[in-house]
């Protein structure tokens, strides 16, 4: 049995250009918990996620895996990272030229070239399966919808069975049947313990699994601890944000429901 | 003002040039160790091959054979008067071996490949495509830019050696038109004047040129950061830079053929 995965963040600070994105970052994630991160839009969501995911370089400070520096990370180190944690892209990110099938196929081929190639299809069928996606697996990405493209996502970043996961908000820009079959698969792997890193809006969701939340705000974490602690925070910054990030979510909703209701604005 | 933004300007060239240089040596030592992975595109590089090479052949068989005529045409007619006819095979080894055929092979595979490959990969980056691939544990140069890098390069040395074949045989079948010659004495003579370093200065520039394109069509496509519309920038300056760097490469290795 392994030991889980330890993902720290020290000091780290990321520029584009004059502009700071992420100021002076310090996060460690609690093993088998999941990590929740809000904030309204630009606050730096994705970025954070990126860097403590090894994608994006920080311009300072470290990420550290296991206490060792995760950009300082080769070979067999670095690959058993990639092989233990998996990454949803806010936008699927799936590979183009690639068939669904391969798409979801490819960390196996990467992580195990020795597994028989049967047991590989057999594997990429019933993860696909369990995502809620079935046939059309010799279709391109561009062929199936936004909301498909993210349920495929998860089955490429599920394929390995890591036990570290990042989230880019998996919920944004997809339809309310695709978004509730994500939704149930995110409870699922809460419940498995997986550890998790997460941006969400979805306000039930982040009650119902988060354990620990950080709250982030134009570059900044103001707040961050278990979630019932977060919630009651008598900072006003932090209410803000709070305030800020359920209304942007429930907004949402309350627009969408009125146009339904009278017709209006609806072309 | 004017000499902080001078100075502001001199460093970020400085620095471009030497990630530019950084990201050469790491794409040539991926390159080098291509086939020692298990972790290989063998398909993307049999892909390279066929687009760069083989789809190029009828293109790059109708420049030579432009050139060679318009070589004999010329020759012909001008060089006898002089009675220096027998220097028109000398002119064709210089401008279809040494210099042109090079030059022209490359700017065809600019024109065909640099741009193809650099928009493709401008837009994997905009789609995250290449953050998914190193989320999966797959480092982008070792498994998108080495097959390129190969293919390209490859391709360019073959392009070039079939240029120099279809432009001096194909000079002589329209040599037949105005002055017909046996094949014995046109291939005799042209093999009296084609020297060693005639064809080794060929082929190095072909290898050079391949590597300067397909280095810099892959850097300039990774460049690309955040927008779909940074990808045509990239792709200009992939084929403004793939254009100037091989003109320049090509006259350094003609001064050091006359040294």
């Amino acid at each position: 049995m392994e030991d889980p995965l330890q993902v720290a963040m020290e000091g780290v600070t990321v520029l584009y250009g004059e502009r700071t994105v992420l100021d002076n970052i310090n996060l460690e994630i609690k093993p088998n918990n999941t990590t929740v991160i809000i904030g309204p839009s630009g606050s730096g969501k994705s970025i954070l996620l990126k860097v403590m995911a090894g994608l994006v370089p920080a311009n300072r400070g470290t990420v550290k895996k296991d206490g060792k520096d995760l950009v300082l990370l080769k070979g067999a180190e670095e690959n058993d990272f990639r092989r233990r944690s998996g990454f949803v892209f806010q936008d699927g990110a799936l590979w183009a030229n690639r068939t669904i099938e391969q798409n979801v196929r490819f960390p196996l081929e990467v992580h195990f070239p020795d597994m028989e190639y049967e047991e590989m299809n057999h594997r990429v069928v019933s993860y696909l399966k369990e995502v809620g996606y079935e046939d059309r697996l010799d279709y391109r990405p561009s062929q199936i919808s936004a909301g498909e493209q993210k349920m495929v996502s998860f089955a490429r970043a599920l394929i390995t069975d890591p036990e570290f996961l990042f989230l880019d908000t998996p919920l944004v820009g997809i339809d309310t049947s695709s978004a509730q079959s994500i939704q149930e698969i995110i409870k699922k792997l809460h419940k498995q313990k997986r550890t998790m890193v997460a941006g969400f809006m979805d306000a039930e969701l982040i009650s119902l699994i988060a354990d620990e939340l950080v709250v982030l705000y134009k570059g900044k974490i103001l707040a961050q601890g278990p979630f019932s602690e977060v919630t009651r925070s008598s900072d006003p910054a932090v209410q803000k944000v709070l305030e800020i990030v359920m209304q942007q979510a429930a907004s949402y909703d309350e627009d969408i429901l009125n146009l339904l209701d009278t017709g209006e604005g609806l072309f | 003002m004017g000499l902080q933004s001078l100075g502001h300007n001199t460093i970020t060239v400085g620095k471009d040039i030497l990630y530019a240089a950084g990201f050469f040596y790491e794409s040539l030592i991926a390159s080098l160790q291509y086939f020692r992975r298990r972790q290989v595109g063998r398909r993307v590089i049999t892909m390279q091959l066929l687009f760069t090479g083989v789809e190029a052949l009828s293109v790059i068989a109708l420049i030579s054979l432009s050139l060679g005529a318009v070589i004999i045409i010329q020759g012909v007619n001008i060089l006898p008067q002089f009675g220096q006819g027998v220097l028109i095979y000398k002119i064709l080894i210089t401008v279809i071996t040494r210099e042109l055929g090079p030059l022209l092979c490359a700017f065809v595979v600019i024109a065909r490949s640099a741009t193809a490959i650099a928009t493709e990969l401008g837009h994997m980056v905009v789609s995250h495509q290449i953050e998914a691939y190193i989320a999966t544990g797959v480092n982008p140069i070792r498994y998108l830019v080495a097959p390129r890098f190969i293919g390209v390069t490859l391709s360019m040395v073959l392009l070039n050696l079939y240029f120099n074949v279809f432009g001096l045989v194909g000079s002589f079948i329209l040599t037949q038109f105005f002055q017909p010659i046996s094949a014995f004495e046109y291939f005799h003579n042209l093999l009296i004047y084609l020297k060693a370093p005639d064809i080794i200065s060929s082929l190095l520039k072909s290898l050079i040129f391949g590597l300067i394109v397909s280095h810099t069509a892959t850097y300039n496509g990774l460049k690309v950061q955040q927008s779909s519309t940074e990808v045509p920038q990239m792709v200009i300056r992939s084929v403004v830079q793939g254009f100037t760097l091989c003109i320049i490469a090509d006259a350094i290795i003609t001064m050091i053929y006359y040294i």
